[in-house]
């Protein structure tokens, strides 16, 4: 459903390759909220609001709306900035590079080999006891947060207030039909939310406990997103002319290594943790708050990769992430040998 | 707890809930007032969408007068009249980034290929509007046409002169317009 729902998203409207991209979605996000100024990236695409109600109204109906929190948000917070600035580098979050590979795209190998590797890593320090604090039962208020102001986005898509931008060129422009929109994410959500999609979760699960159950889903979403590339006329394999990519594939690798590594540590991709945000993670919802600063910062700071390949600040970036990831495993490892 | 505290706490509660209630009613009666009210602009104003329509239709309005000249020379293959007119079209208007498509497009066709793929980088560069379809300025697919027939030309000189920088700068710089006109989030 997610693979052929975003190819289908791009042939009506959506930005080639960019059905679906949590990170690209998020920056179009900041800038409807004035939290970057360009324009030509500002947009509240309503399958993120989609995303996030479908997987509070699933979780509310199958009675798995648990409202959780406090396992060490500003580390959550900062880990979920650095997803997007590994996003940004390679240009895409791991659902866009899945559908960027089902679409030919070769360039973005480099970054699989990348995510691969920093999700093997990660699960190497889970196993040797690098886990962030447990979360704790919280009181149900804190659950209806993020649903909130997913409401108050999708009355803000309706309404359009003054103070909400939305660019009429550039990729703002390139969306599909609001209602289409909408429903897709609405359902993409609810299924997420009742199959527990992941696209780091379901590799990690595969390397540390062989267990096949969400990779089958990371493996169908590539598959149907190729077919429908395939039909639809949009494939075209190389490296060459391909939409919104770059050959630095070292760059490319090192960004998917922090992604994925980042992913690990706070339990879910960019996806996933909007869909916990939906069913009550009050953890998720600060990755998420995480997510959207970064989302605004790569752009205002000039974090993120063009076709012309990363910038020096990117760069920095990408390697101050994967610094700080690191520090937190290393001290959250010392922290449980000394117990 | 006594009596006092279970009073006081109830009371307490009663008044929250009484403000809660006020608080949204007013908020929901200013919300509608401001909604209804009419506003002295709103009948006159453009949409944002409106505006950028209008905005489009000037310019190229503006930029088919400007460019009349270069354009009748250049379909009439003319290349050093059409050049010469650009030069003074680029004298008066320095910043309109078209005159560098029609730079790109007068190299090309004099096969100037290296020129013509740095002038089409700068005009995308300061316009991207050029290759974005949702726009009537778009050019992406003439752009490409001319990118893919370089390439060839390119991909063919660099083989006979593996080591010259400026075929290797130029394939790169066609490589990555190709990128760029092929869409995406950017």
């Amino acid at each position: 459903m997610l693979g052929a729902g975003a190819v289908l998203l791009t042939l009506v409207g959506n930005p080639v390759n960019s059905g679906i991209c949590i990170s690209c979605f998020l920056e179009n996000l900041a800038g409807a909220l004035q939290l970057q100024d360009d324009l030509r990236m500002s947009y509240i695409r309503p399958e993120l609001v989609g995303f996030l109600l479908g997987a509070f109204f699933m979780a509310k109906q199958s009675r798995r709306f648990r409202v959780t929190g406090g396992s060490s948000p500003l580390i959550r917070f900062l880990l979920g900035f650095f997803m997007i600035v590994g996003c940004g580098v390679f240009i895409g979050c791991p659902i866009k590079m899945i559908l960027r590979l089902g679409a030919g795209d070769l360039t973005a190998v480099a970054a699989l080999l990348g995510m691969l590797f920093g999700i093997w890593l990660g699960g190497k320090y889970i196993r040797a006891g690098s886990v962030l604090d447990r979360a704790q039962n919280l009181p149900i208020i804190n659950g209806y947060i993020l649903p909130g102001i997913g409401f108050l986005l999708l009355i803000f898509l309706f309404l359009k207030p003054a103070f909400i931008r939305q660019g009429f060129s550039g990729p703002a422009a390139q969306h599909a039909p609001l209602w289409i929109s909408l429903a897709v994410g609405l359902l993409i959500g609810g299924l997420a939310q009742r199959s527990g999609l992941c696209i780091t979760g379901g590799i990690r699960n595969f390397f540390l406990f062989r267990e096949k159950t969400l990779f089958s889903g990371v493996v169908a979403i590539f598959v149907s997103a190729l077919m429908v590339s395939l039909v639809s006329g949009q494939f075209n394999l190389g490296m060459e002319a391909q939409p919104g990519a770059h050959h630095s594939h070292l760059w490319s690798f090192l960004a998917m290594v922090l992604v994925g590594l980042a992913a690990v540590i706070v339990d879910g991709c960019p996806f996933r943790q909007v869909i916990k945000a939906g069913e009550g993670d009050v953890d998720a919802g600060i990755t998420c708050f995480g997510m959207v600063t970064g989302a605004a910062l790569v752009i205002t700071w000039q974090l993120r990769s063009t076709s012309a390949g990363p910038v020096f600040n990117g760069k920095i970036a990408t390697l101050l992430g994967l610094i700080f990831c690191l520090t937190v495993i290393l001290s959250y490892r010392k922290a449980r040998v000394k117990r | 707890m006594n009596i006092r505290d279970k009073l006081f706490g109830s009371l307490l509660d009663s008044f929250t809930t009484v403000s809660l209630t006020l608080l949204i009613a007013i908020t929901t009666v200013m919300l509608i007032q401001h909604g209804t009210a009419a506003h002295p602009d709103e009948g006159s104003a453009l949409t944002s969408k409106e505006q950028a329509e209008e905005m489009y239709r000037q310019r190229l309005e503006r930029d088919e007068k400007i460019y009349r000249d270069v354009e009748k020379f250049f379909a009439q293959k003319q290349y050093t009249a059409a050049q010469d007119a650009l030069q003074k079209v680029q004298e008066e208007h320095p910043d309109n980034p078209r005159s560098l498509i029609y730079q790109a497009r007068l190299q090309y066709n004099t096969g100037k290929m290296v020129d013509a793929i740095s002038s089409y980088r700068r005009a995308v560069d300061s316009e991207p509007d050029f290759i974005d379809n949702n726009t009537p300025l778009f050019i992406g697919k003439s752009i490409m046409d001319d990118l893919t027939a370089s390439k060839e030309k390119l991909v063919r000189e660099k083989r006979l002169r593996p080591k010259d920088n400026g075929i290797n700068k130029a394939l790169d710089e066609l490589l990555y317009l190709q990128r760029r006109v092929a869409g995406g989030c950017e």
